[in-house]
């Protein structure tokens, strides 16, 4: 299981905590701590899934996922996204800018790796269908 | 019938005998009971009295019929004066005079009347007498009084009144303004009345208007209609209740509500953040899901970080408690200022090292000592270089420098190359619970520099910021040498005791 997946935070060590809990679990991690970067990222490594925070420096987490959901080949790509701003409004918006999933930061790693299995799994899943 | 008493039965004996018309008088008499009737020959002397003139009065029929002359009901000098003869004289002209006289009862008191004198005729047609019927103005004059007074009273009240007081026809034209209403539209009544009211008519009901008195000049009133009667015809009463400064109170304190729930939601998540880092790096050494040393070594590390972060803001919420409830203190002492600088940069060099950034001191071997709270400054310090790594990119320079400048001052400033602070901003950064990057991870609580502000301020010093985009940023405090100004040593000096300036004014 040589899944890549890709973190979009700006905390270096809530990035940090994610990335280890990944790895261990035989994922493969790349990061970045801004949306520039990220949408670099994106392009060059084609990740399998993204955890992406909302609030980030310059480009949001809700900027960032419309425009991956705007390019064919990213539309179908499992987001999972983070904020601490657990609100019902960031969800909502979360889900109109194509999320797949949502998470309360700060979330549990265990959690986090729960949620990624199953969003993987169903892209699987999509994909065979 | 209650008329018939002896003095009519007298009258009407004496009219028999003067050849009267007896039917006129008995009706005038019964009829007018509530009026002195007095019927006198041409001379003036009484030769009929009725039982309203007793009451009147106040003397008895006995004691007036044919015993005195009409002029023992005017006060004296209506008499001298000659203005009862000058009526009796217009009477046998005319046959007929009506006027308001005072007239005198028989205890000597005087009081208003209203008289009616009306020449009689015998049989023959010739004029033989006349008949004077006096009504008592007194109870009349007193509820006149009364009405006056009170509406005179009403008059006062509605233009002391603190509300502006407004009266609308039914057709929706200004029928009358109070000066409360003058002062509130900024116009005098008449440029107001006659014209249309220019808010919708709604009775009973309280409604916000603004008035623009001229452009930039708004008063916010409370308006309430109510349904009155004006110069006989229905209309509406406008009160105004005067509710600008209420509205911009209210304003205030819904912004200081906004900045509280903000600071509170950025305070927990700002303490939750480094919290959950602890637990979830705990987590994975407890359970030794981390067989690494090395890796060990850098999630202590983290753990250690992240604590002393958390202590940080626990620090400052403390401070800011203090400051609110104005026990901020600070005890001064001979400090070498030199030192104090050495050991708060020392504190991150790992960190700059991480972050790959040059920290850099320049502070001269002769600065003075002065007299300053030592852990104090070393708080403002660390706070000052803390925001310059924050915001530097890998690569980037900080740079502590200190002097003392024309012998009065010690200058110490902080500079970075880093992005640098948006002008508009610079203004608001020593308020409390600003911060300029709101989406910035580990923004802060947005109270270092208030904090800063204040123990600078406490030591007599200043402190101040400079930025340019792009190049980035300076702040800079001074201190003065003779250690005067501010604080002195723990005293209980409450000139001293800082208050935050937002208890005055937010």
């Amino acid at each position: 299981m040589d899944k890549k997946i890709l973190i979009i935070e700006d905390d270096p060590i809530a990035s940090r905590l994610v990335d280890y809990s990944l790895r261990r679990e035989g994922y493969q991690v790349i990061t970045a701590s801004n949306g520039v970067t990220g949408m670099r990222r994106v392009t060059e490594e084609k990740p399998d899934l993204i955890i992406l925070d909302v609030m980030l420096p310059g480009m949001d987490g809700f900027e960032i996922c419309h425009r991956l959901r705007s390019n064919p080949s990213t539309t179908v790509l499992p987001i999972l996204m983070c904020s601490a701003k657990a609100h019902e409004i960031d969800r909502n918006t979360g889900v109109k800018v194509g999320a797949d999933d949502y998470l309360a930061k700060p979330a549990d790693p265990s959690e986090i790796l729960s949620r990624v299995a199953r969003l993987l799994a169903r892209k699987g899943l999509a994909t065979l269908a | 019938m209650v008329v018939k008493i002896c003095s009519e039965q007298l009258l009407r004996k004496q009219i028999k005998e003067l050849g009267k018309d007896t039917d006129f008088l008995s009706t005038l008499l019964e009829n007018l009971m509530g009026h002195a009737v007095v019927a006198a020959d041409l001379d003036g002397n009484i030769i009929a009295y009725n039982e309203g003139a007793r009451k009147i009065y106040g003397y008895t029929p006995e004691e007036i019929i044919g015993k005195h002359n009409i002029e023992i009901f005017f006060p004296g000098e209506s008499v001298t004066g000659g203005k009862l003869r000058r009526i009796i004289h217009n009477l046998r002209k005319t046959g007929k005079v009506s006027c308001e006289e005072d007239k005198l009862r028989k205890n000597g008191k005087r009081f208003p009347a209203r008289i009616l004198f009306v020449l009689t005729r015998d049989k023959t047609g010739k004029t033989d007498g006349f008949i004077e019927i006096v009504e008592d103005l007194t109870e009349r004059k007193r509820i006149e009084k009364r009405l006056w007074d009170s509406m005179s009273n009403f008059h006062k009240v509605v233009d002391d009144a603190s509300d502006g007081i407004i009266v609308i026809n039914r057709q929706g034209i200004v029928q009358y303004v109070n000066p409360a209403a003058e002062l509130l539209f900024g116009r005098k009544s008449d440029a107001i009345k006659g014209k249309q009211f220019g808010f919708p008519i709604t009775s009973g009901a309280t409604t916000e208007v603004e008035i623009i008195r001229k452009p930039g000049d708004i008063v916010v009133a409370e308006m309430r209609i109510v349904e009155t009667v004006w110069n006989d015809e229905f209309a509406h009463l406008t009160s105004l209740h005067d509710i600008t400064e209420r509205k911009a109170v209210e304003e205030k304190i819904r912004q200081i509500d906004k900045t509280k729930t903000e600071f509170l939601s950025n305070v927990s998540h700002e303490l939750r953040t480094p919290l959950h880092s602890i637990g979830g790096f705990i987590k994975l050494l407890l359970r030794s899901q981390v067989p690494d040393k090395e890796t060990r070594q850098e999630f202590l590390e983290i753990i250690d970080q992240e604590s002393q972060y958390l202590g940080n803001i626990i620090n400052s919420l403390l401070d800011m408690s203090q400051l609110e409830s104005g026990r901020f203190e600070i005890s001064k002492r001979p400090t070498p200022v030199r030192d104090t600088i050495a050991d708060a940069v020392s504190i991150f060099k790992s960190l700059v090292r991480h972050k790959e950034i040059t920290l850099k001191e320049e502070i001269p071997e002769d600065l003075p000592e002065i007299e300053a709270d030592s852990g104090r400054l070393r708080q403002v310090i660390i706070n000052l270089v803390g925001n310059a790594i924050k915001f530097s990119d890998p690569g980037g320079e900080v740079t502590v420098r200190a002097e003392e400048r024309r012998g009065q001052e010690l200058l110490i400033q902080v500079s970075d190359r880093g992005t640098g602070i948006p002008a508009e901003s610079i203004p608001h950064l020593f308020k409390r619970f600003y911060r300029a990057e709101a989406k910035m991870v580990r923004g802060g609580a947005g109270l270092g520099l208030y904090i800063s502000k204040q123990i600078i301020e406490a030591h007599g010093g200043h402190i101040w910021a400079e930025s340019r985009a792009g190049k980035g940023s300076i702040f800079s405090f001074t201190l003065p040498l003779d250690g005067k100004g501010g604080e002195t040593n723990g005293q209980e000096d409450s000139n001293y005791r800082r208050r935050p300036d937002s208890l005055k004014a937010c």
